[in-house]
């Protein structure tokens, strides 16, 4: 039973982090939290019902129009409201309230598009589920967490090998320096606009499923996401790791041996006690001071 | 100082109209409509302190809203207090449950402060779930009995003259509030956080006298929700409600005195006027929404005067 518990809680964990890091490469860029984030995993998640339920493409081009689709959709974000606002130098509020209303239209198109109800769809694997041992797995969580992985070495690779990915960091540190040093920092806003967008798609795709497919997922899959970015230490990727892990861990143990009434409630008094008391998360990124 | 109290015959003559309002109008739709603009502009108002004046966020003051309103109907139906008590009870808990959220909440600025409302928003909205001895659960409390003050039932007519009473009272108690020394120590915590201490502000009291003063509004346009629907349920108050909140300060014109009431009405119509397209309602918010922060970010008071300049930025 425990041993189940604890994957489920590593994959679910591992969609939180994918989650978080959207959140980590927008804010590093823009100091903004992007409220949309749940919007577009849950985008996501639509576009791979489409593209696997009702126009049964191949896996592999699936999981890219996703990320592609809903990368779109964040240029769109960028593109639009966020350059507009850029050189009116606003409050922050108004930024947040922006990326918020920018969720609630993506949201409700979405609700237009595909309808209300949930729908259900298959995974990569066509068993559902792995007997190991004795012990029952869900076959998706496997490929959950190989594809966290994978993307978290492939974010590693771009920050600390690539020109590119340190110039991002570098803008993210200081943007005037960076400026100066001949790096083009309103493209780096562009870049982690879309970057996050291609992050929510594969984490969509990824969870469709795993869960019921619905416009409403994206308001509770997104705050998760975003409390394990702001537990772990909002800006800093291993944060969004750690963060992901403990949510998912402390939901699923909370849920199956405490009560299932608490299960739902237990990230929010996880947050609220971790905010309280180190407001900056539990590894403080040295970015952004 | 200009004397604001001068006999100001235009809002005489609305006053008379909105009294005459039930005899002239024979349909009850339209009282209906007028009360949910009543009890909006409350709402309004409530948040208005918060974040239009001392310039914080809350995505959270629909579980104010829920607080109230599950408040003085449980209160009844539990323990059988009488409405009148149970609705200041109510006004006076959710205060008090502010106060005391202000401790830890208030520590936090923007995003962070948005965060953990919305994280308050969730337990109570699971609370109200998930806790079916107390809140009936999921189904919410139906058929609540009209309530009575002093043996007069509270509908149409009485409850229409109950509202406007109220909303008056708030409007014109938060205007001298907000021309005191309290609303210019808000307003100095909103312009600067950092500077405001110099001044020899507690920036932390006040931001929580702001919550708590923000929360009691809010829990009173909870009360007269929960009288004027006779239900109250947990998909009643949820971000939407929240987001409503934001809509009518920055659509009206945030930090001003009559913003939350024109935005009250309109938000308020607008549903109305695009009745039968329900599916199209919350996406009308989201654009509504996105293009007043765009382009005019001092809401319609923008328009009418200098004031609402708070979320305008530096250029």
């Amino acid at each position: 039973m425990l041993i189940e518990v604890l994957f489920t809680g590593t994959f679910m964990g591992c969609i939180y982090t994918l989650i978080g890091l959207g959140f980590n490469l927008i804010f590093n860029s823009s100091q903004i939290f992007n409220f949309a984030q749940g919007e577009f995993l849950m985008l996501g998640a639509m576009f791979y019902v489409t593209f696997n339920n009702v126009l049964h493409f191949p896996l592999a081009i699936t999981f890219l129009l996703c990320s592609i689709c809903v990368g779109i959709v964040g240029l769109l974000l960028e593109l639009g409201p966020i350059r507009y606002l850029a050189d009116k130098e606003p409050p922050i509020i108004r930024l947040i309230l922006v990326t918020l209303a920018f969720g609630i239209i993506v949201k409700n198109a979405a609700e237009l598009i595909w309808g209300k109800y949930p729908v259900r769809t298959q995974g990569i694997a066509t068993e559902e589920n792995l007997i190991l041992g004795g012990h029952v797995f869900m076959t998706q969580g496997f490929y959950i967490i190989i594809f966290t992985i994978i993307i978290l070495f492939f974010l590693w690779f771009l920050f600390k090998r690539t020109l590119s990915g340190k110039a991002f960091l570098a803008s993210a540190y200081n943007k005037d320096m960076a400026y100066l040093c001949g790096i083009n920092v309103k493209s780096m806003l562009l870049i982690s606009f879309v970057a996050s967008g291609l992050l929510g798609g594969v984490a969509g795709a990824l969870i469709s499923p795993v869960s019921h497919v619905s416009t409403n997922m994206g308001a509770l899959l997104g705050l998760k996401g975003f409390m394990s970015a702001v537990i772990g230490g909002m800006g800093n990727p291993i944060g969004a790791i750690l963060g992901g892990l403990i949510i998912g861990f402390s939901e699923q143990l909370v849920g199956t041996y405490i009560s299932t009434r608490l299960m739902e409630v237990f990230p929010f008094l996880i947050l609220i006690v971790v905010l309280v008391n180190k407001p900056h998360g539990l590894i403080p990124s040295n970015i952004n001071d | 100082m200009k004397k604001t109290n001068n006999i100001n015959y235009k809002n005489l003559l609305l006053l008379v109209i909105l009294i005459l309002f039930p005899l002239l109008v024979s349909n009850r739709y339209y009282l209906h409509i007028m009360m949910v603009i009543g009890i909006a502009i409350i709402y309004g108002i409530g948040f208005n302190i918060f974040f239009g004046y001392c310039g914080q966020i809350s995505f959270g003051h629909a579980g104010f809203y829920a607080i109230g309103a599950y408040t003085a109907v449980l209160l009844h139906i539990h323990l059988g207090i009488n409405y009148f008590l149970s609705s200041i009870v109510a006004m006076v808990f959710t205060g008090i449950v502010a106060f005391l959220l202000g401790y830890p909440f208030l520590r936090l600025r923007e995003h962070y402060l948005a965060m953990a409302s919305m994280a308050f928003l969730l337990i109570i909205k699971a609370i109200t779930i998930q806790w079916r001895e107390l809140t009936f659960g999921p189904a919410g409390v139906i058929g609540i009995e009209i309530p009575k003050i002093f043996s007069l039932e509270l509908k149409d007519n009485s409850l229409y003259y109950l509202i406007l009473m109220v909303t008056i009272l708030i409007f014109f108690v938060t205007k001298n509030l907000m021309n005191s020394f309290l609303g210019r120590a808000f307003i100095a915590i909103r312009d600067n956080e950092d500077a405001a201490p110099s001044l020899g502000i507690n920036t932390f009291f006040y931001k929580n006298i702001a919550f708590s003063l923000s929360a009691i509004c809010t829990g009173l346009a909870g009360v007269l929700y929960a009288y004027l629907n006779l239900y109250i349920g947990p998909e009643c108050f949820g971000l939407d409600l929240s987001i409503l909140a934001i809509l009518i300060v920055v659509v009206g014109g945030s930090g001003t005195d009559s913003g939350p009431v024109i935005g009250a009405v309109i938000l308020s119509l607008l549903p109305e006027m695009i009745y039968g397209f329900e599916d199209y309602h919350l996406i009308s918010y989201g654009l509504v929404l996105l293009f007043f922060l765009l382009f005019m970010p001092k809401g319609i008071m923008g328009l009418l005067n200098n004031h609402g300049y708070f979320l305008k930025g530096a250029k």
